[in-house]
């Protein structure tokens, strides 16, 4: 492992509000980079709906995304792209129906997705968002 | 929300990452998990 610069990004969501917050999120992806040379930007989970929604599964299903290849992820937000950072990013992620899953998705300096996680325990008040698979 | 069933690492220019939520973290098993698997 090289050593790197990290950066923690925590910002106030907009509830449900996906493009607002990305477009915030970007805003602070590229101030990580450009004040403090981060290499690895992480934001915090469900930052692109909130955490606590008001949403049904169905109603949280129509704010994320579906992968192009079809994997469990939300792709509108690619921020990476633009500069050579590493991008962790919690995020509601959907994989089909009323299957709803928080997850992380590892982007890599050329927006491309290296890797995504499913988060395997969810807190009493997300497990009511959609039934288990 | 549906639970995801699995933890992987993955390589980087970085390191290997491994990832994890939240409310995961009061589960050490799954640190532990990714550590086995070579996350740095």
């Amino acid at each position: 492992m090289k050593e790197f610069v990290a950066a923690c990004v925590q910002i106030a969501v907009a509830p449900n509000d996906v493009q607002a917050n990305v477009d915030k999120g970007v805003a602070w992806l590229k101030t990580a980079v450009k004040e403090y040379g981060a290499e690895l930007v992480v934001f915090p989970e469900t930052v692109t709906t909130s955490f606590v929604t008001g949403l049904d599964a169905n109603g949280l299903w129509d704010l994320v995304d579906e992968a192009p290849d079809g994997s469990p992820v939300t792709c509108r937000w690619r921020p990476s792209r633009w500069a050579s950072t590493w991008c962790g990013r919690p995020t509601g992620a959907a994989r089909s129906g009323a299957w709803v899953y928080n997850s992380a998705i590892l982007i890599g300096p050329d927006g491309e997705i290296i890797g995504i996680y499913d988060k395997t325990h969810p807190f009493p008040l997300e497990r009511a968002t959609a039934a288990a698979g | 929300m549906t639970l995801g069933n699995r933890a992987d690492v993955f390589e980087t220019a970085l390191g290997s990452v491994g990832m994890i939520i939240c409310y995961d973290g009061d589960f050490p098993e799954l640190s532990r998990l990714l550590a086995v698997k070579g996350a740095e």
